[in-house]
């Protein structure tokens, strides 16, 4: 192991953390305006209940990231900020649209009519961005032109395992999001919006899955990554059993079940998911673990110093410790209590 | 300017854009805070309903400084790249930790504005001044790598090679406790003095007595918290002063428009610093001051700026203006803060306040910000050619992508849009929910006599 690794690990568990938060609250987004333009208002309001108070704390994860990254990696900041100059900055420009549709809609008032399709529109457009940028992580989209690296449009467009990524993306943010609105709406007693969400999430899991095959194995089939990614299948494997052991979930009879028409216990079927997506993200980490930017950034040149790596270490450690109850407090206030989520 | 005039044009558009609403963000949760305090202690439900009507205010402001800064974070990497791998080895941790104080502040800002009625007061008086705290400690932080830039400590370079880092010792650098004091007292004084305005011109239009009452003691707390941040102010400016003619002396000697090392030292007041002649046109000149100012004795001496290498120079004219207009805002704030309660104390019983000082003070608002603006801007244009000090230049610190510049018309856009949308979100809360229906949901109508008692 050694310092590269350890940091790369850490900062792989902020994005794996960012993965599922973000997919809950961009896809939460979604649902909001898809559910209000179909008149569906019980189920656009749990998905609001969620989103107002939560989004703001979910995009300071992805600020750490960025700030993670650079402090660990300082030699990939340097490559990724030349490389990803306009799909950053159409990602940040988009981010920016959908914070202020949400914060804009706490003061209310005729504006609370257009925000949410603002906010719906620009939530669902992210993904697709931000996952885009793996795929140029796994390299032969850039060619390094004059200026240093460039990213090749043309080719990166063109590129059948890009769509399967983008695909794979935008079911994954669909599926996690309605699962866990499931769950949500069930503590709130929610029974149409329940169903709504438990249909969703039973259907959108296997297009996630059939798109997440695709983009592996779209890749070129001499790609560095997809031996690697055989060699860690006991994660895949298990991360596909989990999956797998969510679906049933659905069908049980749950405790205080939601009404005789919906059966199934989502908070089982929540812990599952997560349980799936940590499985894979470790597997897909060790497998992209050697290069940050494939071929030009590995991990091990863009790595900061000792004294930085130990400092920053211990301050990322301590100050996500210290966070932990803010954290619980704002689960207990904002997911669990029936008082709040009831509206 | 070279090739990187459109990154740095962008980059201080988003920068002069984002602390508007940062100082915004700032000040807003400690006035809060206070308006929640003396609801408490005074029993005195207009003061819960001023914190409950400025919380809203929050909100939309805070929705914006928060995704300007997420912009502000990453054009820092995708622009400066050269700047942030440097900046990456040396000075993350204040990055780093000023995350975590956004993370708190995030957290009871939800808290705040989402759980106020299922928690006790005592906790929601808490949570307002926890995000009052993790507010201030997020802009000192990102403050202090600006402090860094400025006075680059806490490491070597040596063949072109980083070494004998010390992070901790880059975070404690010697501008440090002069740049944070002065940033956060300046915040505290411009919001204070943008909230007054609001109250006063609701005074200028009127209202029935509890109206009056209720925006009385939102003038009288806005005023009251403007007194020891205008003092502070000014001590805090002192101090920064007197630090960069010790350690950034070219910055120094731009902004007083000084060329020739002097003893004593003439300050000149305006006027047109021309590096072409190595003079300035016009201007105020008070003999003698200069140097009490930078060396606290009569005739100490100052270094011109023809001690120095002409390539070293920032653009001389413009920094002196700037820093002249700084100080402006800071004498006009001083007759503000006076005047007021000159005013107040010379009427203590019954007073009315007369339409021109509210005129003034309603003035004063956005004046405090362009204070806020040409601090910066000064700060920052006075520190060139250099991004950090004498080590790099903005030039090497710029993104070699070619047409960066493009970039410019999409986030001025972007820009227009978010300062509209937030003023427009503002206006239309204000309008749905009038002073006096809020007045009278709280129950608060005619349970106090009104307009006479302070
Ligand atoms: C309402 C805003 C405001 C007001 C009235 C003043 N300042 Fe200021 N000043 C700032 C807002 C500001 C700032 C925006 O906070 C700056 C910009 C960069 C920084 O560190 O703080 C700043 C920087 C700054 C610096 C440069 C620090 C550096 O480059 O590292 C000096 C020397 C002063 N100020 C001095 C003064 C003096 C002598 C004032 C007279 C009363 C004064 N300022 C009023
Ligand atoms: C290069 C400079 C800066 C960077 C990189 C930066 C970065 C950021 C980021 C990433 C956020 C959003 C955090 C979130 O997601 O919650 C933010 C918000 C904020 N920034 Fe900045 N910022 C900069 C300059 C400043 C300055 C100079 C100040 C104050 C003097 C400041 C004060 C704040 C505050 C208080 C917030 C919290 C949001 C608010 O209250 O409005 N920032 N900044
Ligand atoms: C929030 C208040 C700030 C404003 C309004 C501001 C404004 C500006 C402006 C106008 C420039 C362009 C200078 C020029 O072209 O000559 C600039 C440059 C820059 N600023 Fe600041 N700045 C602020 C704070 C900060 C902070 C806190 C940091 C550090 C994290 C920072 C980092 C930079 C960098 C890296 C550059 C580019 C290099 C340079 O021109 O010096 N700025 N800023």
């Amino acid at each position: 192991m050694g310092g590269p690794y350890t940091a790369a690990g850490l900062l792989w568990f902020l994005v794996f953390v960012y993965a599922v938060a973000g997919s809950v609250d961009f896809g939460a987004t979604f649902w909001r305006m898809f559910y209000l333009r179909k008149g569906q208002h019980e189920a656009a309001g749990v998905a609001e209940r969620y989103v107002s108070p939560l989004w703001e704390a979910t995009n300071v994860f992805l600020v750490l990231i960025g700030v993670v990254l650079v402090g660990f990696f300082p030699g990939a900041t340097f490559a990724m900020g030349t490389l990803l100059l306009w799909p950053g900055a159409a990602a940040l420009i988009l981010l920016a649209i959908r914070g202020a549709a949400l914060g804009f809609a706490y003061a209310g008032g005729g504006l609370a009519d257009v925000l949410p399709y603002v906010s719906g529109a620009t939530a669902i457009l992210l993904p697709a961005l931000l996952v885009s940028m793996l795929t140029v992580s796994q390299g032969g989209f850039t060619s390094a032109g004059g200026a240093g690296l460039v990213l090749d449009f043309g080719l990166l467009l063109h590129s059948a395992r890009e769509y399967a990524y983008v695909g794979f993306a935008l079911a994954a943010v669909l599926f996690l999001s309605a699962t866990f609105l499931a769950d949500y709406a069930k503590t709130a007693r929610s029974h149409s919006a329940y169903r709504v969400y438990r249909v969703n999430a039973l259907w959108l899991g296997p297009v996630m899955m059939l798109a997440g095959v695709a983009a592996i194995f779209l890749g070129p089939s001499d790609s560095w990554l997809l031996p690697r990614l055989r060699a860690e299948w006991p994660w895949f494997l298990g991360s596909l059993l989990a999956f797998c052991a969510a679906l049933p979930v659905w069908w049980w009879p749950g405790r205080n079940s939601a009404g005789p028409v919906a059966p199934g216990r989502p908070r089982l079927a929540v812990l599952l998911a997560a349980l799936q997506f940590s499985l894979a993200d470790i597997g897909y980490g060790l497998a992209h673990a050697p290069y940050i930017l494939f071929p030009q950034v590995t991990t091990v040149a863009a790595f900061s110093n000792q004294a930085m790596f130990r400092d920053l270490l211990w301050v990322t450690v301590l100050g996500l410790a210290i966070l932990v109850p803010g954290f619980v407090w704002l689960w207990r206030l904002f997911i669990t209590d029936p008082r709040y989520t009831r509206g | 300017m070279g090739g990187d005039a459109g990154v740095r044009t962008l980059f201080g558009m988003t920068l002069a854009f984002h602390i508007v609403y940062a100082t915004l963000g700032v000040g807003l949760p400690l006035f809060i805070a206070l308006a929640e305090i003396l609801a408490l202690r005074r029993a005195d439900p207009l003061y819960r309903l001023m914190a409950r009507r400025w919380a809203a205010v929050f909100a939309v402001f805070l929705a914006t400084g928060v995704v300007t800064g997420t912009i502000v974070a990453f054009q820092l990497q995708l622009l400066w790249p050269a700047f942030m791998r440097l900046a990456g080895q040396v000075i993350a941790l204040p990055f780093a930790i000023e995350v975590f104080a956004f993370f708190i502040e995030a957290v009871f800002t939800a808290v705040y504005l989402h759980a106020a009625d299922r928690i006790a007061p005592v906790l929601r008086i808490a949570s307002a001044l926890l995000v009052a705290v993790a507010a201030a400690a997020s802009a000192l932080l990102i403050t202090d790598v600006n402090a860094f830039m400025n006075t680059p400590t806490g490491f070597r370079v040596q063949a072109g090679r980083l070494v004998d880092i010390h992070p901790f010792q880059a975070m404690l650098n010697p501008a440090m406790p002069s740049e944070l004091a002065h940033v956060l007292v300046t915040a505290y004084l411009a919001v204070a003095l943008v909230m007054a305005a609001f109250a006063a011109r609701a005074l200028l239009r009127g209202g029935d007595p509890v109206e009056v009452a209720y925006h009385r003691r939102e003038l009288d707390l806005a005023m009251a918290l403007a007194v020891p941040a205008w003092v502070l102010t000014a001590v805090t400016g002192d101090w920064a002063g007197k630090f960069l003619d010790k350690a950034e002396p070219i910055k120094f000697a731009a902004q007083e428009g000084l060329f020739r090392t002097s003893a004593p030292a003439t300050l000149v007041i305006g006027g047109y610093a021309d590096a072409a002649t190595a003079s300035v046109r016009g201007g105020i000149p008070i003999p003698h001051l200069l140097s009490i100012l930078a060396t606290s004795s009569w005739s100490g001496s100052v270094k011109g700026l023809l001690a120095f290498p002409r390539a070293s120079w920032p653009p001389v004219a413009a920094v002196h203006l700037l820093f002249d207009a700084m100080v402006g805002v800071g004498v006009l704030a001083g007759l503000a803060v006076v005047g007021y309660w000159w005013v107040r104390w010379r009427a203590r019983a019954g007073y009315g306040l007369p339409p021109q000082l509210l005129g003034g003070l309603v003035a004063m608002g956005p004046v405090a910000m362009v204070g806020i603006e040409t601090g910066w801007i000064f700060a920052e244009l006075g520190r060139q050619p250099w991004t950090i000090e004498g080590v790099l230049t903005t030039a090497q610190a710029a993104t070699t992508y070619p047409h960066a510049g493009l970039l410019l018309l999409p986030f001025a856009l972007l820009y227009g849009l978010l300062g509209a949308g937030s003023v427009l979100a503002v206006t239309v809360h204000r309008r749905r929910h009038p002073l006096s229906e809020s007045l009278r949901e709280g129950g608060v109508a005619g349970a106090r006599g009104g307009g006479r008692e302070g």
